[in-house]
């Protein structure tokens, strides 16, 4: 998929590892087989349920080590099948009985009614140029006397043919039991399990990692009751603990076309957690959240070469990851207007992990420190509806050392903004109802990493808005902006600086409900500056001027509209006048569109560009400058597009466009003529059925004469049963 | 008159801010023999890489930045990424200027194989690139790979807002771009490094 919302999906693929089953490739090393579980009666049902969501199983996923992950599949199973028939049996909700808030279920028509079970399912499918991806989910939750019973699952696949074929599946599976002893000081005790499952296949290379966690939990706000009862004053104080054990499995493979990795860590995992929240005289608020997780178990490596499957290596070690958090605010709000708030973060962690150092022949047991800090104060002031003030200051500082991988890194941050707002006074005449608005940004960031020279990055930015009504028809705004970036390296090599200028003034006038208009003027300056010497030479300035105007007329449906553009680039070389050059282009775009009847809405629309460009320099030295087109561009473009309501919920549109573009070189008069043609159809579909399903979908059927045909399919449905 | 107070505090902070020199530039070194480096107003997608390949090829980093929007994405081949799949500007102008740092000579070739649109944006698909840093007689550090460029129109200019980079091959001794920015160190002992595998 091509998309750039794609790419921001593609961006979380690695913040939601998932489910995927591996499929192994015949003559490699991997080894799948169906599930064939017949003979095995007391997990039939177990079997057919985990087909249906997996429809395949890996078994020996690499020779020699054991199947993962059967164990928690069973157990999963078993135990939600458990969960389910102790809800069936538990008594009735208080509502049955008319006490509760919750609904009648005794007059209720299908059995997840009657059980008061309803389950929310999800899924959204997507087909766009090169790419195709489904993504599911379902989601139960269940309140039964002390029982609290929460269970979600996910799983997306998704294939991408520019990505080497790329074939990816991902799936997750959250469970978790809870029974709340109300009359035992409000103790709270559970079973929480999940699991992912992700695969990516290419061309290439084959990725698997899995993750497993089965524990018990339990929290208690005992303490909470201690704490009230030790100090009195502290009555609007909570303070909550927590704490869990289970067992976790890991396991990776990375396939190659020579040679494959696999690691497998399995072990036992503890939780605990303090949380502590309160009030103090009604001004002042604040929280603070104490964690520490600890992972302890054995890792198991092993690398093979495929053309034999020879064992190179094989590590056994012991493997401890561990991390302690803390998380705390505090609000201090003396009087309406005045609020001031800081926050605290600060994480440090150790890792331990297998690292095949990818593309390389070493591997090893790689181990990471990190450590994170933050901490963020903000002061906000609104003496009232036109003044306000708010500035926030952060310091951010985020290290991290690696044992194996030359990779040590950390990155310090200071970060200041202030924003302030103005409606200046009745009194100030002219200027009076005019809105200012003004903020500053600065930061300042160290940054080094292993193997790259150190340097430091200083960002300013000052933004000042005016705005003032006129009367009813006109109003005028402007922009002032001025920034400058600098990095500062160690070494000197690549200091430079860059400076940014931008003016923008808008007059909008609109005489009556059928005419409008806008005049727009902008002004832009960007100067770069290399320090070094050697470097120097290509330092520049780009000077921006731009002038638009825009006219509307519209009776009716008829709306007609022009739009003029005159604007030009500059750019000055300060040691090489030689490379001086102008771009120059003008626009005229007219807009043409009405409704016929009661639902058939056109629109034409053109658009014309001139484009020339050239060198713009001196004379003779010291002279005045003067400017030489060297190419011109001609652009015409047309579209023409109609959309129709068929019913209520479906909406067809169609689309047609043709664009021309001429090049010619001024010197030799040589002339390139480009032509592009593209057709589509849409239909876009929304509707939400009487029993609460929701489904949209749009479908697009693209022709072009420049590119392969292609259909843009955007679907999903959400059904709360 | 509180009014009036507020307004000239206002007034003067803004002045304060401008007045006291914080957004003055430094004064650059005399310019050298350094080496310079064409930038042509990338009013076209085949401009913009005409730069790329010039800026690339004279180790530059000043004009490869310009070729950027500010909110800039570099996306790793699934197989390449570590922990991030995604950098954003800094974090990749960071690597690249780590990479041009390796003394070489530079000589980088795109293959043009499909262009197109997505609404006001335009993008190379499949875009192939062969990107090497010839150290010595033998020593080269061949960087193959293909990619998708997104381009946005920012005024007249047509910048590169995301970059997704694709393994080409699975050759020894071949890696993508985007691994190299991760390993933007070329000296002795760099994976990245291999004795003329392509030539």
């Amino acid at each position: 998929m091509l998309g750039p919302e794609v790419l921001e999906q593609d961006a979380n693929l690695g913040h939601d590892p998932p489910f995927a089953e591996f499929i192994g490739r015949e003559g490699g090393l991997l080894e799948t087989t169906r599930l064939d579980r017949s003979g095995d009666p007391p997990l039939a049902l177990a079997t057919w349920v985990e087909r249906s969501i997996y429809g395949w199983r890996t078994r020996g996923v690499e020779k020699g080590a054991a199947a993962p992950g059967r164990f928690e599949i069973r157990f999963l199973i078993a135990f939600s099948l458990l969960a389910g028939a102790l809800l069936w049996m538990a008594p009735r909700p208080a509502a049955a009985q008319g006490g509760g808030a919750g609904r009648d279920t005794s007059q209720a028509g299908n059995i997840l009614d009657r059980l008061d079970f309803h389950p929310t399912y999800q899924s959204s499918y997507s087909v766009n140029r090169t790419s195709r991806s489904w993504d599911q989910g379902l989601t139960v939750n269940r309140r039964l006397g002390n029982f609290d019973f929460n269970n979600s699952w996910s799983l997306g696949l998704r294939q991408d043919e520019a990505q080497n074929d790329l074939r990816s599946k991902r799936g997750s599976m959250k469970l978790n039991l809870d029974y709340d002893l109300r009359d035992l000081g409000g103790w709270t005790f559970g079973l929480d399990g999940d699991f992912r499952r992700d695969s990516q296949l290419s061309s290439f290379q084959d990725r698997i990692e899995n993750k497993s966690n089965f524990g018990l939990e339990t929290t208690s706000s005992l303490p909470e009751q201690i704490l009230h009862s030790v100090l009195p004053f502290a009555r609007e104080f909570s303070l909550s603990t927590g704490a869990s054990l289970g067992y976790n499995e890991e396991q990776s493979i990375n396939r190659r076309t020579s040679r494959i990795d696999s690691t497998m860590v399995s072990g036992l995992f503890q939780h605990y957690d303090l949380a502590l929240a309160g009030n103090v005289r009604k001004k002042v608020r604040f929280t603070s959240t104490m964690s520490r997780d600890l992972r302890a178990g054995d890792s198991e490596t092993r690398q093979r070469v495929s053309a034999d499957g020879e064992l190179i290596e094989e590590v056994k070690e012991k493997t401890e990851n561990s991390s302690q958090r803390w998380e705390g605010s505090v609000e201090w709000k003396p009087v309406e207007k005045f609020r001031m708030n800081t926050m605290g973060r600060w994480i440090h962690e150790v890792n331990e992990y297998w690292d095949a150092l990818a593309n390389s022949s070493e591997g090893g047991q790689e181990s990471k420190d990190g450590r994170d800090r933050n901490i963020q104060a903000r002061l906000e002031w609104n003496p009232g509806p036109d003044m306000g003030l708010k500035g926030d200051l952060t310091r951010s500082d985020v290290e991290g050392d690696y044992s194996l991988q030359a990779r040590d890194f950390n990155k310090h941050t200071t970060r200041g903004t202030m924003e302030g707002r103005l409606k200046l006074p009745v009194f100030l005449g002219p200027l009076q109802a005019t809105e200012l608005q003004a903020s500053y940004t600065g930061d300042e960031t160290e940054s080094s990493l292993e193997g790259t020279a150190d340097y430091k990055q200083l960002n300013r930015k000052l933004r000042t808005v005016l705005r003032r009504q006129l009367g009813s028809k006109v109003q005028i705004s402007g922009t002032n902006e001025i920034s400058l970036l600098r990095y500062l390296y160690v070494d000197r090599s690549n200091d430079r600086d860059e400076q940014r200028f931008f003016t923008d003034g808008v007059l909008i006038y609109n005489p009556s409900q059928k005419f409008n208009g806008l005049l727009n003027v902008n002004w832009g300056k960007r100067q770069t500056v290399n320090i070094p010497s050697a470097k120097a030479t290509n330092n520049n300035t780009t000077e921006t001027y731009k002038v638009s105007g825009e006219v509307g007329y519209k009776r009716g449906a008829i709306a007609v509209n022009q739009r003029y553009t005159v604007q030009a680039d500059y750019t000055f070389y300060d040691f090489n006048e030689t490379n001086n050059s102008i771009v120059r282009t003008n626009e005229v775009m007219t807009t043409f569109s009405d409704r016929i009847g009661t639902g058939l809405a056109l629109q034409v629309q053109h658009q014309y560009q001139f484009r020339d460009s050239g060198k713009y320099v001196e004379l003779y030295e010291g002279g005045p400058r003067s400017y030489t087109p060297t190419s011109e561009e001609t652009r015409h473009m047309m579209t023409l597009s109609a959309n129709y309501p068929l019913i209520k919920q479906l909406r067809i549109e169609g689309r047609q466009m043709f664009d021309r573009r001429q090049n010619r070189v001024v010197s030799s008069g040589r002339v390139t003529t480009r032509d592009r043609g593209e057709f589509s159809l849409r239909a876009d579909f929304s509707h939400t059925f009487q029993s609460g399903m929701v489904v949209q979908a749009s479908f697009q059927k693209t022709e072009s004469t420049t590119e392969k045909n292609y259909w843009t399919v955007r679907a999903a449905m959400q059904r709360n049963f | 008159m509180k009014g009036i107070v507020r307004f000239c505090l206002a007034l003067v902070s803004i002045l304060a801010f401008c007045g006291c020199g914080i957004f003055d530039l430094r004064e650059p070194e005399s310019p050298g023999t350094g080496p310079q480096v064409p930038f042509e107003t990338p009013t076209e997608l085949r401009i913009a890489l005409k730069n790329l390949k010039a800026t690339t090829e004279a180790r530059v980093i000043t004009n490869f930045q310009r070729s950027l929007t500010t909110d800039y994405k570099f996306r790793f081949d699934p197989f390449d990424a570590t922990a991030e799949s995604v950098w954003t500007l800094d974090r990749d102008i960071q690597a690249l200027t780590a990479l041009f740092r390796n003394e070489a000579t530079v000589s980088l070739d795109w293959t043009v194989r499909d262009s197109g649109d997505i609404g006001d944006a335009r993008f190379y698909r499949n875009l192939g690139y062969r990107l090497v840093f010839r150290q010595g007689v033998a020593d080269s550090a061949v960087i193959l790979g293909r990619c998708t460029l997104y381009f946005r129109k920012d005024g007249l200019q047509w910048l590169i807002y995301r970059w997704a980079d694709v393994r080409e091959t699975d050759a020894p001794g071949v890696f993508t771009w985007g691994y190299a920015r991760l390993n933007p160190n070329l000296g002795a002992g760099s994976a990245v490094v291999a004795k003329e595998v392509l030539e």
